[in-house]
């Protein structure tokens, strides 16, 4: 079997080759030994004060990576301006959470319920928030007239508190993304359609920084041919989901972001070991993500898994002493699982919280139920299963069809032939993954346990959609969850599916493929936005 | 040499099919109920079979919407008679959501100002809301019994009223003559209005092209 190049390791190109790649070199090209004197020189920097530290570290990461970076933010920002203001999927309560945060600084109660502030229902009315959601048929404002009634209502100076305590959908969500938010919600004054674009800017910072750690993770999981991994990480930047949700003001842009850099550091401490600052990372990693969105709770089991692993391997090879710095992660990453339960106990209220509604549906003799739909979810019902989505194959119709896209408020879609054409390059890639994998197969079984945490973490996020779509579709018999943006937590292991298909070409195909597939995700990406345009101002 | 050429020949690709998408008209309703619809007819999580008479089908549609509501939608197939003849018919996988059903039909030549309009939401096991608007019992749309209803099948009962249908035909101007009414609308509904919006939309997006192009060109190897 035809083998991808293997390449020296590029660890060398530092950020100051951003400049050849932004045009600020006419060559395109630095000479080859400043990256290595870059690299001396940071060392030189270390150590002397936390900011020339910072610089350093900063120079240590690839000009690549910054450019995935660039590339993820001007992408998202241009997501930002073509979605209409709270066209975002649930943007409207985000918001909501967001000023409710910002006028009472307390957190949003109750059981969901939401009477936005008289200022947001004005701007809501304004720009037919009610009209234009869910009906593919209607539009954005399209006339002088209605941008004049939307401009009056921005400035009408009515009440921006909230009427009632909740905050919609966003209600039960933990806070710390909604305490980022309150920095752009203030510096937009009292501009609603301000403070919503300024808010949206920060979730194009986050997308980056997703695009950033992406790369990272793969340079460090896939190092053999570094620009495999760089156009795994440019196709996750290209990527239209994750633009558009980056884009909008949603908690899932953060989410994204922690859980990159939850495998970047994986990765890490299983080629490199787990160190105390590492671990202090991880650590803090998980916890950042507990306060971001509750759907962290179903990745972060693969973290724990990982930890232990990580403990039960160091041990095997340096004794108890390795025992510290897993456990550390560990302690620190259950730290605000256990606060919270502390703090419902002593309030009286259920010690686990909005996850207690969910954990009582286990217990109750419906596990099997609750199994069974959650395979079906995403996979073809197996014999003995009751049947819970009759006439719809999941796997095409909800995650594989709306990955293809999914835009605005759910009313955003392709065609149903381009999903159809779309599988011809999924499958290439597919199969592509597929025979890398299998031509190293003694490699992957020397990094089982890696893998296996990347694929307990995948369950875990699958378990958590499964779980609380059967609790909202047949208990509280609102609708299933079918948005493939909950899978994105997982989108590092889609650059590293990208990476792996590029390598699987061979050799002599390799750098075809590469390139390929980066038109591919650019003509992804171009066409989504234009099929939103169309659908909002066409 | 090889990366350049495929970077060459995928762009030119995506130039030739963008062009080609920008030469196409967007879908326009030539009959049909004019404003949202104004009532449920129906909510059920099973299959229904419903036919409707009294439509008029221009000439040249190519899709027929129908408002339902669902998250996870399901499998239609529509069917449009005149008397007991077909005149067209269209199918539609269960790959939808939101407040509408588009359905591809089969475009005729010719208008038919009477017709029976008939679908079948199923094999189905989702929540379906089908909305319309009342209607007098008479002109109301039948429940049918069957997969593939027709104006023959045996009617099972009558919704309150008409189910809102619209029926869909190629625009006027094509995606061209459109750039710069849509480049106008997408500078309204924002803090900051004009034309600009679309120009710097269009910027970033080029700043992003010529960066992947330049980093692909850099890295392989």
């Amino acid at each position: 079997m035809s083998r991808a190049p293997v390449g020296p390791p590029q660890t060398g190109r530092t950020f100051v080759g951003l400049r050849s790649l932004t045009g600020g070199r006419k060559n395109g090209r630095e000479p080859a030994a400043q990256p290595r004197r870059e690299t001396r020189r940071g060392a030189r920097l270390r150590g002397s004060g936390p900011w020339l530290r910072a610089r350093a570290v900063f120079g240590r990461v690839p000009a690549a990576a910054w450019v995935c970076a660039l590339i993820a933010l001007l992408n998202a920002f241009a997501w930002s301006l073509i979605t209409p203001p709270f066209q975002g999927k649930d943007e409207a309560d985000h918001f909501a959470y967001v000023a409710h945060l910002a006028q009472k600084g307390t957190l949003p109660e109750g059981g969901g319920e939401v009477e936005y502030s008289p200022q947001e229902s004005l701007v809501m009315e304004g720009i037919h928030y009610y009209g234009v959601r869910f009906s593919p048929q209607t539009p954005a404002i399209s006339t002088a007239a209605e941008q004049q009634t939307l401009m009056e209502d921005v400035s009408a100076g009515d009440s921006t508190e909230n009427s009632t305590e909740g905050a919609g959908i966003a209600t039960s969500e933990p806070p710390l993304y909604y305490a980022l938010q309150v920095i752009p919600y203030e510096l937009g004054g009292g501009n609603m359609l301000t403070q919503l674009q300024l808010m949206r800017l920060l979730g194009v910072l986050f997308g980056a920084l997703t695009a950033l750690f992406t790369f990272l993770f793969l340079r460090e999981s896939l190092p053999s041919v570094p620009w495999a991994a760089t156009v795994g990480a440019l196709c996750v930047a290209l990527q239209p989901l994750l633009g558009f949700i980056s884009g909008s003001v949603n908690p899932d842009s953060m989410l994204y972001t922690v859980a990159a850099a939850v495998f970047y550091c994986l990765a890490r401490a299983f080629r490199r070991g787990l160190t105390m600052r590492l671990a202090l990372a991880l650590g803090l990693l998980v916890v950042i993500g507990f306060l971001t969105k509750l759907n962290f709770i179903g990745f972060a089991a693969g973290v724990f898994l990982g930890l232990l692993l990580l403990a039960v391997r160091g041990a095997r090879s340096r004794g108890r002493g390795a025992l510290l710095a897993p456990a550390l992660a560990a302690c620190i990453g259950i730290a605000p699982a256990l606060l919270y339960m502390l703090r419902n106990a002593v309030t009286n209220r259920p010690t686990f919280g909005s996850a207690a509604g969910v954990a009582s549906t286990i217990g109750n003799g419906s596990l099997f139920k609750e199994l069974s739909y959650a395979w079906q979810l995403f996979l073809p019902r197996l014999p003995g299963m009751p049947h819970y989505f009759v006439g719809m194959a999941t796997f095409k119709d909800v995650w594989f069809d709306r990955s293809v896209g999914l835009y605005g408020w759910m009313d955003t879609m392709f065609p149903g032939w381009v999903d159809n054409v779309a599988l011809v390059p999924a499958a290439a890639v597919a199969l592509l993954c597929a025979r890398e994998l299998y031509a190293r197969r003694r490699a992957l079984r020397a990094r089982l346990a890696e893998l296996v945490v990347y694929g307990t973490i995948t369950v875990g996020v699958l378990a958590m959609i499964g779980i609380s779509s059967y609790t909202s579709d047949l208990i509280t018999g609102e609708a299933a969850f079918g948005e493939p943006r909950y899978l994105l937590p997982m989108i590092p292991l889609l650059g590293g599916a990208v990476a792996l298909a590029v390598r699987g070409a061979g050799r002599r195909w390799a750098p075809v493929a590469g390139a390929a597939m980066v038109v591919l995700f650019l003509g992804h990406d171009i066409f989504s936005q234009l099929q939103v345009i169309a659908r909002y101002y066409g | 040499m090889r990366v350049k050429v495929t970077l060459a020949v995928g762009i030119a690709l995506l130039a030739i099919i963008g062009a080609f998408a920008l030469t196409r008209s967007p879908p326009r309703v030539v009959a049909g109920t004019v404003g949202p619809a104004n009532a449920v007819m129906t909510h059920l999580a099973g299959d229904i079979s419903v036919c409707q008479a009294g439509e008029p089908l221009p000439a040249h549609v190519s899709a027929v919407r129908l408002s339902m509501w669902a998250f996870l939608g399901w499998k239609m197939h529509v069917a449009i008679y005149s008397g007991s003849q077909l005149l067209t018919q269209g199918s539609r996988a269960a790959d939808w959501t939101s407040d509408s059903v588009t359905v591809p039909v089969a475009p005729l030549d010719r208008a038919s100002a009477e017709t029976t309009l008939c679908f079948a939401i199923g094999p189905n096991s989702e929540p379906a809301l089908i909305l319309g608007r009342n209607t007098a019992p008479p002109e109301a749309a039948t429940v049918v019994r069957g997969a593939d209803p027709g104006p023959g099948s045996t009617p099972e009962g009558r919704l309150p009223g008409k189910v809102d249908v619209e029926y869909l035909a190629s625009g006027q101007g094509s995606w061209w003559s459109r750039v710069t009414s849509v480049a106008n609308h997408m500078g309204l509904g924002r803090a900051f209005s004009g034309t600009w919006i679309a120009l710097l939309v269009a910027a970033l997006m080029a700043a992003v092209a010529v960066l992947a192009v330049r980093l692909t060109l850099r890295e392989i190897r």
